[in-house]
């Protein structure tokens, strides 16, 4: 098991340098000339050779590339352009309020999945396993802003019964029972598409072992339905693992539209007012964190996968 | 395709002839087909529809509700009529949704069969540069790319093929790979075809019919992340029509007029769950087993 992990960690070390280059060449991209717009058209060429020095655009590429994984690996991000405080400061509160939307969305979506999913595929050819698997197709089609706007003019507007947006009331806030008022439509609408493609993977997974001739074997010998459906699911955990580790990563997508919509104060959000006023290092800041945390959550379902089905262990 | 190409009956098993003759296609095709039609239509026929300009209105008649004299579906934040500004919005958000899969389709199969053709140190290199756009969630990656080349239609379009490509050459590796264990592929490089004619004559027509299933349901996808960009003021420039765009306006005005929010959401979801029905259809009606995720 730690050799299993051991190599994986090894692997994730040209995943990540990969990213960094995506992240870094992204930026590069960029059309015009960041020393014009970072001193204005007047300035004198004296002070232009300086600030190109000093930025180092003056070194080649590649050296640029190295000057700022170097940094990186020191945990400097560079100052964000708008608010001028270092992009690390901004980036970690909000990192910790996405992950807690995230995780809310995922328990939700992973509780519906397994509803969805089993209902489909135990009562496949009758009314609740039909609606079981039409819903799950039409969560699966449905945009995260979509679902987020529809439970604001539901929840919100039509029967005022939730919180619109932010993360604490504004006057008499604070509290646990106060955040988990905020956080549920918002994990909801983070929660749906995810819970949409786990629920009918789930459902496909469990059809191909409910063929299987062990659980023929176990209806001949009187197994009761619940008893059955307990041993397919046993079965379909690990694959059901793959896919739910997966589906964080559209999670986390949909995080940047729920988060703008509902104000929750998390790394999306700061995306879309780093979007808006053009902060470049911001917006490389987030990205790259969001990706690397990616990366780390796939090497620990990864690990959970080989914990659970040591064939994965080879 | 023609009768002597031995890819016929061993790569896309089709059904049986009787059934295409009798017109017997999966109700979820039609239904796709039919709504994708629509949309189609709907986008050709817009400038020839009787329908008030969708970029000018007068502020005095702005956020009229649904059902009001003159704007069936109400007006937004400046006046103008939503029906219009529906209707004119469905060309950009379809280009959105059909040109990125298109390229998309079109750079992750020739890279796809370059790795699955080119031997192991190819299709590793290609694989792992791959994995690392895998590395970011779609959304995201797609953001960063559309943020750095500044807002505008042509960026949205370079930033949504970019994601769409790895999962496109994913497939595509997988087909090749199952395409080169079978005899006509082994004989024909036994008898000395080469790598091009191998790509060309044997490869491409074995793996068209799965990609061209696999793209049609990433159709829906790249419409959704396509409108949520602009939603996020990625994408297409003001005034233009669009729905992401019109999504942002009238969400600015959720709690005066909160059943205008849900005309431009309804709209995108719709035109998703069209393309998603479409590719499920034509999955079951080609039965391309339904094994790959985005």
């Amino acid at each position: 098991m730690l050799r299993f992990l051991g190599r994986r960690l090894f692997l994730a070390v040209p995943t990540l340098f990969g990213v960094s280059l995506v992240v870094f060449v992204t930026a590069k991209l960029v059309p015009g000339d960041p020393v014009a717009s970072l001193l204005g058209p007047l300035a004198p060429e004296s002070a232009r050779r300086e600030l190109i020095s000093s930025l180092g655009l003056d070194q080649p590429v590649a050296v640029q590339f190295g000057t700022w994984l170097w940094n990186l690996a020191q945990g400097r991000l560079g100052t964000s352009i708008q608010l001028q405080l270092p992009v690390l400061d901004l980036i970690v509160p909000a990192f910790g309020n996405t992950a807690l939307l995230a995780f809310a969305g995922a328990l939700i979506a992973f509780t519906g999945a397994v509803a969805m999913g089993s209902a489909g595929a135990f009562t496949s050819r009758s009314g609740p396993g039909r609606f079981a698997s039409g819903l799950s197709f039409l969560a699966m089609s449905v945009p995260p802003y979509s679902v987020a706007l529809l439970l604001i003019v539901v929840f919100a507007v039509g029967f005022p019964v939730l919180p619109a947006g932010g993360m604490h009331d504004p006057i008499n806030g604070g509290g646990t029972a106060d955040l988990l008022r905020h956080l549920i439509l918002p994990a909801i609408a983070v929660a749906v598409i995810p819970m949409g493609v786990i629920a009918r993977m789930l459902q496909a997974t469990l059809a191909e072992v409910l063929a299987g001739d062990h659980i023929t074997a176990m209806r001949a010998r009187g197994l009761s339905r619940a008893a059955i459906a307990g041993h397919a699911l046993h079965n379909a955990l690990p694959s059901l693992l793959t896919i739910a580790g997966l589906q964080l990563a559209y999670l986390v997508g949909g995080v940047v539209f729920v988060e703008t919509i509902f104000s929750w104060p998390g790394l999306g959000q700061a995306l879309y007012n780093a979007i808006a006023s053009r902060d470049l290092p911001l917006i490389q800041g987030g990205v790259l964190v969001i990706a690397v945390s990616f990366v780390v959550i796939n090497i620990v379902v990864d690990g959970a996968h080989a914990l659970i089905d040591p064939r994965v262990r080879r | 395709m023609d009768d002597t190409s031995p890819t016929r009956d061993t790569t896309t098993p089709r059904p049986p002839r009787g059934r295409l003759q009798r017109h017997r296609l999966p109700a979820a095709l039609v239904a796709g087909a039919l709504m994708t039609l629509a949309l189609v239509l709907t986008a050709v026929l817009a400038p020839l529809l009787p329908l008030p300009d969708p970029d000018t209105g007068s502020l005095a008649q702005r956020l009229l509700p649904p059902g009001s004299a003159g704007h069936l579906l109400g007006t937004d934040g400046q006046g103008r009529d939503l029906l219009s500004r529906l209707v004119w919005g469905t060309q950009p958000s379809l280009v959105v949704g059909f040109l990125p899969v298109m390229v998309a389709g079109i750079i992750g199969t020739v890279l796809g069969i370059v790795a699955g053709l080119g031997g192991r140190g190819l299709e590793n290199a290609v694989m792992r540069s791959l994995d690392v756009l895998f590395a970011f969630p779609a959304v995201l990656l797609a953001i960063s790319i559309a943020a750095s080349l500044g807002a505008g239609l042509t960026s949205l379009i370079i930033a949504l093929s970019v994601i769409l490509v790895p999962a496109v050459a994913r497939v595509v590796v997988t087909e090749v790979a199952r395409l080169r264990e079978l005899d006509f592929m082994q004989a024909a490089q036994a008898s000395g075809a080469t790598w091009p004619t191998i790509a060309l004559r044997h490869v491409l027509p074995g793996i068209v019919p799965p990609v061209t299933v696999y793209c049609s349901a990433l159709v829906g996808l790249s419409i959704v992340l396509g409108a949520g960009l602009s939603f996020l003021g990625l994408g297409v420039a003001p005034p233009r029509a669009e729905w992401g765009a019109m999504l942002d306006d009238v969400r600015q005005h959720i709690f005066v007029a909160p059943l205008l929010t849900l005309i431009p959401a309804v709209a995108i979801f719709l035109a998703s769950v069209a393309f998603n029905v479409l590719g499920e259809g034509l999955r079951r009606h080609f039965d391309v087993r339904s094994r790959y995720t985005v």
